[in-house]
Formats: C-alpha cells, structure tokens, sequence
C-alpha cells in the first residue's frame, strides 16, 4: 500500500510526462486532467489491494493512461487538432520562421495521426513525445518489440508520403 | 552501389534506440540518400513543444482529497479502532471508555446537525454518470448539496440536481456551476437559490409550486430570474442561450444591463445585448 507521501511523490515524478501524453492523445486539457487523475486514482486502489514495487509503479500508470485514454477517444467524436495551436502559436517576428515551421509541422503530423488507430497514435506520441524505447512502448501496448519496430516504421512512411503531398518535404 | 541500412534500422538510429549504432552511424556520415532520410524522420519524431503542457494543481489537490477519502475508511476504521482498544483494555474499562465515547458522538452529533442545517441546502445531487465532481471531489452517488458548492461535470457526463420536489436540473458535461443559496428573513421569507454557471449546458424542470422560492442563473453574459420555468440553458464566456419552454422568465444582459421578458418557445441569445428568435423545428 502507498501512503499519502509516496502517492504524492509519484504524482510529482511522472505527471508531467503522463498529462503530455494523454493531452496529445485527447487534445482536450480539462479531459486529460480527468484521466490523468483516475490513473493515480487507479493506482491507489491498485496498490491498495495488490502492493506494487516502486520499478513498475511508472509502466504502470503508463498502462493506466493508455487504457484510459483509448477508451475516451473511442467513445468520443473527432478530435479538433486546431486546439493544439490555441495558444496563439502564430508566426511572429521574435520567434522566427524556423520555429513557426517547426510547430505548423507538428499541427500536421497531429492531424494526420488522427486518421490512425488510437493503438497506432498511442504507440508514436509514446516514442515521440515520451521518448519510450521499444522495449517500454511494447510493454505499455500488450506487443512485442518487434511490432513496435514495425508500426513506427509504417506510421513514419506513411507521414512522410502524406507531408511530401502537401509540400512539407 | 552502398548498401544502405534497412529503414528501421536507420529509425532506431535516430531514435538513439539503434544496436548498430556505429555502423549506421558511419554510413550515415557519408550518405546523403540516408542523411536526408534520417533528418526527416528527426523531424516527425522530435518531441513537440511541451513546456506548457501542465496538469493544473486542481489534479493534485484532488488526489490528496480522495487519498485522505481512502484513509478515513468510515465505519470500518471505527470497527477496527474498536477492536484494538478491547484487546488491550481489560473489560470494565472497555464497557466504560465506550459509553463515554458514544456519549460524547451523541452530544457532538447533536451539535453538529444545528451547524450542518445551515450549511446544507435542499438538494441533493440524485444521479451521477461519468466524472461528476462537487468541491474536486468526484461522486458517484446520490448526496446532498451544501451552500456554495462547487459542481463540475465532465465531456460525455451528466449530474442530475433536485431541489426538494419544486426543480430538477439535468447537467451535462462539460459543466461548471456553483449553487448558493441566500435566505431573507422578513414579512416575506424568500429564499433565493443562485446558480452560477461558468459554462455547460442545463435543462431545467419545475414541479412542485413554491411562490417564495426564486430560482437566478448567473452566466458569464447573463442573468435570468425564472419563476416556474422549464428551460434549456447553454453558456460559455462569449454568450448564453437560452429557451424557455414553460413559465417566465426575465432575462438580463450583465453587460448593457438590458432586460427582456423571456416568452417561451423562443430562443434568447445573450452577449452584449439580447437577441430573440423563433425556434427551429428541430428545436421545438
């Protein structure tokens, strides 16, 4: 069982890295701060009842997110990706053109992401923007390593053929 | 001809996940075919921008709330408490210890239902689905309601809130309200239950008549003093729409402070002035 010290601790360990990754799942802030509460919610009661050692505790919650987060998506409608730029993230003289580039790509590769399954969308934000190895995306997915290797391979021919389309490389 | 690395190997290069890391390397360096590729899959994979992605502390305080919730265990912690101090008193002392703490729990549960009287109001939230939270604190069962409590229902949820038998209010998510309630006492006891909603949807029922109860939603861009009324509400930061399906209602714009009597089947919409219009079939 975790005190309320340790739940506390956990919580300040790996709840950026968790809310980036269901915020880029769900694109929603008030969505993701739900989810990302039941996870560590889930883990209490988890620990409660079965103990769990400190090195799972974060494949764990990442498990947790993962589950939590797809069964939204699928009870929801489409996710409108324009939120992701909300923050008025527009060209400006003190950013400079290679930044404003930078994140007009990213706005695509999420609009593109949404037309994968939410296995295939887990599994890049998960290498992308949480910088899992193959090892930690397979574990958190239920797959092998090797399905890994092949999905991302897939997902990043499949980006690259749509942005050549449209003119981004 | 080069033999260049297969296209996973040249992902896992990139993503510093590579075995052969040296190999790959190496040709890399002297292959523009393959620089050129392993820079465009930098670009998809290289991590977005997250700096300002942050949970807001409502989600810590939240968890600290429901882990001291955990603690507390209710009538089972009382149990077990019990069952220490018998082991370790011997039995009189045990018969009297415990007459003396029931004593005290009746004297402080008397005292403490005079307090809780006024902090109660006549309502209760009697059905919750999905993430339906009052105070932070998420519900999933029929609870009463205390003066300005703080009510959110999540996307895709729903809270149903009744005041005694005279209103029933559907909230859908995503919703954000809080209920206070303002009694007067005078010739004419009235009381006056405030709804302040931040942003969501309502739809109102009125049942039971009670002529010295008023019932104001307060909106971002409106106040509406309904007065027996069914009404559907919606309301964001940029404007309030409102339908008025049964009874009166006046409706006023927080901004221009300009007043209209609401007529039901018609819809209102309130930003800075009041615009009114006849509803649509679908509407109806």
């Amino acid at each position: 069982m975790l005190n309320e010290q340790r739940i506390i601790e956990v919580y300040r360990l790996y709840s950026k890295e968790l809310f980036v990754y269901i915020f880029r799942l769900t694109a929603n802030q008030e969505v993701s701060e739900e989810l990302l509460q039941d996870c560590f919610e889930n883990l209490i009661k988890y620990a409660g009842k079965y103990g769990i050692e400190d090195f799972n505790i974060r494949a764990f919650l990442y498990k947790t997110a993962h589950n939590l987060s797809v069964n939204h998506l699928k009870r929801r409608k489409k996710i409108d990706y324009v939120l992701l730029e909300e923050d008025g993230d527009y060209y400006s003289p003190d950013r400079g053109v290679e930044e404003f580039k930078a994140k007009e790509l990213q706005g695509k590769i999420y609009q593109l992401l949404e037309r994968l399954d939410e296995k295939s969308r887990s599994l890049f934000i998960l290498c992308k923007e949480n910088g899992l190895s193959n090892h930690e995306a397979a574990e958190v997915l239920h797959v092998s390593e090797r399905t890994v290797r092949r999905k991302m391979a897939d997902i990043l021919e499949y980006l690259e053929a749509e942005l050549r389309k449209t003119g981004y490389f | 001809m080069k033999n260049h690395p297969k296209q996973r190997e040249l992902i896992d290069y990139v993503r510093g996940t590579s075995k052969k890391s040296a190999h790959v390397g190496s040709h890399v360096s002297s292959c523009k075919t393959c620089s050129a590729r392993c820079k465009r899959y930098a670009l998809l994979l290289n991590a977005s921008d997250n700096s300002r992605l942050d949970p807001s502390p409502r989600v810590e305080l939240a968890l600290r709330a429901a882990i001291r919730k955990q603690d507390t265990g209710g009538i089972g912690s009382l149990s077990l408490l019990f069952l220490r101090l018998r082991m370790l008193l011997p039995r009189p002392a045990v018969l009297y210890t415990v007459s003396v703490f029931l004593m005290g729990i009746v004297l402080v549960a008397s005292g403490w239902h005079i307090i809780n009287e006024k902090l109660n109001v006549p309502m209760h939230l009697s059905y919750a689905q999905g993430r339906v939270y009052v105070n932070d604190n998420k519900i999933s069962g029929d609870i009463r309601v205390r003066n300005k409590s703080r009510l959110r229902v999540g996307k895709n949820s729903l809270a149903v809130l009744a005041v005694n038998s005279s209103l029933t209010m559907n909230i859908t998510g995503e919703s954000s309200l809080m209920i206070e309630r303002i009694r007067t006492e005078s010739l004419d006891t009235q009381t006056e239950f405030f709804f302040n909603i931040k942003s969501g949807q309502i739809v109102s029922k009125t049942g039971v008549k009670r002529p010295h109860v008023k019932y104001f939603y307060i909106t971002p861009t409106a106040k509406i003093f309904a007065k027996e009324a069914d009404l559907i509400l919606n309301a964001n930061e940029d404007e309030t729409v409102l339908v008025l399906k049964k009874g009166s209602a006046v409706v006023q714009s927080l901004e221009t402070e300009e007043e209209v009597k609401a007529s039901p089947d018609k819809k209102y919409v309130i930003s800075s002035d009041i615009e009114a219009y006849d509803l649509d079939d679908d509407e109806t």
